[in-house]
């Protein structure tokens, strides 16, 4: 890696860090304030995804489903169990990291576009059961009066504690996500979105390391699930319906799959942007929609990303067979 | 009851096989999941009833109807599908995802979030056949989309564009070479398969008598569902799967919770792919290195 490069992240690093810092104490508009929450809720759930999709390759449309979990557990375990915080955060966690290993086991033989169905089919199925499951979920209703998170006796009332908790939170999320990707298990993943095959003929276990991507991407969704839980004080079943799902993919894809930084900037985009224009914020799903596809017209690969689109699937021979016999039965 | 159950499944069943049939024949061509499948036939269903309600002729309207919903199969086609043909297969998909978001959104500016009561296009009689409660909606469902189904595979057996079709689908380049206009093919494909969807949803919501944002996002499953259960880029396999999807949820319904219908869609739809991705008809391969 050339110096110039080490130093520019270094120096871009403790820039945004002070900004991050020092913002609470800058700006004290609630709104804004609100919409940093939102961002740093949104850039875990963002990095998670990006380990999965971008990184592992595994192309998920089903992120809102760990996100839903972590949420829910934390709703659940905190009304019914009177769980105190830090220890909901953590079962949220490692319950959405259970479910993202359940949908990890399907990636075996499922892959590309495909296995894209698949994330959205649990995603819808895990959204139904939150809808249907009344005695434990209140259905449509939700669950309101999630207490607020409280670390010994310090309760975080304000927008303002909560942008210092999450901030420690995202910046954990950062920190792990970025060893991880710098790691063995990193260069495997990436082995493993290049060329499944060749990476399992070196040696790379690809049954463990696609079941870790979406374990790991699942652990931190539940991370800002508990936190959305924790803040919002609610949870109803609306707040993680594919849709939620798109915007995270969107935040990956926007900034760069593959991209750490790109992704933090993708979250960024897709948080604010609408709240910068809030006349057009109820068609803030058309924009999103129009943006997807301008993006795929002109820029596949993202703002910063590296990995074009074309690695994460390759045309493969299975489906050209598959294909062409299809077509022989079809002419019978 | 059973029997109930088994033919308000066929009727649903119908109706899925004839939304899956168009979406299966863009997806054997261009091996590309169209996420605005449904969402263009939800729009197609929202023009139709505008049109109803302004006392149009019911199959003016249902015509018009289908043939808006082909053009705007073309337009979508043209505008963001034909671009990123050579890319990658997830590219059309992800841009597929957000002319799924634009139509979604459009028709929610347009028509509003609600959902709408559709005007009773068929009659609701019931007859009664050696004891068996047989509703004439249901018969006439099933044998308009029987019609069309057998329509298009004649279209694609017998006619010239047919074979165009099947040329495209087996081999794009070869096609091409051999002076078949495979970019007109395609855009009649697309045009084919959204007007039949249309169709499909057009008889949906005569069934429900609703039309409705959401059934757009869960036709495209539900498409896809079939699809999948059928076997890819097969006419009938699409039938097939179709047909064993609605019945699937009819007794689901009937037997277990309505309220858990839509989730054994999904639920068949994983264990097909995780299991059997090749579906009911298609044959195994193996994956060639």
């Amino acid at each position: 890696m050339h110096k110039r490069t080490v130093a520019t992240r270094i120096v871009g690093f403790c820039l945004g860090g002070t900004i991050l810092l020092l913002l609470p104490l800058v700006v004290r508009n609630d709104y804004v304030l609100r919409v940093a929450n939102m961002m740093l809720i949104y850039s875990m759930l963002s990095l998670g995804l990006n380990l999965t999709t971008g990184f592992a390759g595994q192309l998920s449309l089903g992120h809102a489903a760990f996100y839903g979990i972590g949420a829910y557990s934390t709703a659940i375990l905190a009304l019914r169990l009177s769980l105190p915080f830090p220890w909901t955060l953590l079962c949220s966690a490692v319950i959405a990291c259970i479910f993202g290993l359940l949908l990890g086991i399907p990636t075996l033989r499922v892959a590309g576009d495909y296995l894209c169905i698949v994330t959205i089919g649990f995603a819808e199925i895990v959204r139904l059961v939150f809808l249907n499951w009344m005695s434990l979920t209140r259905g449509p209703m939700g669950l309101p009066g999630v207490p607020p998170a409280q670390l010994f006796s310090f309760v975080f009332l304000d927008n303002r504690s909560y942008y210092y908790l999450f901030l420690v939170l995202a910046s954990a999320t950062l920190f792990v996500i970025w060893r991880i990707v710098g790691s063995q298990i990193g260069r495997a993943f990436i082995a493993i979105r290049e060329d499944p095959i060749a990476a399992s003929a070196m040696g790379v276990s690809i049954v463990y390391y696609k079941i870790l991507a979406f374990a790991i991407g699942a652990f931190f969704a539940g991370i800002a699930g508990s936190c959305f839980a924790h803040y919002l004080m609610f949870v109803g079943p609306n707040s993680f319906n594919v849709d939620e799902s798109l915007i995270m993919l969107q935040t990956v894809i926007l900034g760069g799959l593959g991209s750490i930084p790109g992704c933090l900037l993708g979250t960024a985009i897709i948080v604010v942007l609408p709240e910068l224009f809030r006349p057009i914020y109820m068609y803030r799903m058309l924009w999103s929609g129009i943006l997807l596809i301008m993006l795929m017209l002109w820029k596949p690969q993202g703002i910063m990303g590296k990995v074009t689109l074309g690695h994460l699937v390759r045309r493969n021979k299975l489906f050209a067979s598959l294909k062409s016999k299809a077509v022989g039965l079809m002419r019978k | 009851m059973l029997s109930q159950q088994l033919i308000n499944g066929l009727t649903v069943g119908s109706i899925y096989a004839l939304i899956a049939i168009g979406y299966g024949l863009a997806y054997s061509i261009l091996e590309m999941i169209n996420f605005a499948h449904g969402d263009t036939y939800m729009f197609g269903t929202f023009v139709c009833l505008t049109f109803l309600e302004n006392g149009m002729n019911p199959f003016l309207s249902v015509f018009l109807a289908i043939l808006i919903g082909g053009l705007l199969g073309v337009v979508i086609e043209r505008l963001a599908y034909r671009p990123l043909r050579a890319a990658s297969r997830i590219a059309p998909m992800i841009s597929a995802v957000g002319v799924a978001l634009v139509l979604r959104n459009g028709a929610q500016l347009i028509w509003g979030p609600a959902a709408y009561s559709f005007p009773p296009l068929l009659p609701r009689v019931v007859l009664f056949v050696f004891g068996l409660r047989l509703p004439v909606l249901q018969l006439y469902i099933f044998a308009i989309a029987a019609v069309l189904v057998l329509a298009i595979s004649v279209l694609l057996k017998r006619l010239r564009l047919g074979w165009a079709v099947r040329a495209v689908s087996q081999d794009l380049e070869a096609a091409r070479l051999m002076g078949i206009p495979v970019d007109r093919v395609i855009t009649l494909i697309y045009a084919l398969g959204a007007g039949l969807g249309v169709a499909g949803g057009i008889l949906y919501s005569t069934y429900y008598s609703t039309v409705f944002i959401g059934m757009g996002f869960s036709g495209t499953m539900k498409a896809f569902t079939a699809c999948i259960l059928g076997g890819i880029g097969n006419l009938y396999g699409a039938c097939l799967g179709g047909i064993v999807l609605g019945v699937a949820e009819s007794l689901t319904a009937g037997y277990v919770s309505s309220a858990y219908r839509d989730a054994i869609t999904f639920g068949l739809l994983i264990i097909m792919l995780v299991f059997r991705p090749s579906g009911i008809l298609g044959r195994k391969t193996s994956q060639k290195v």
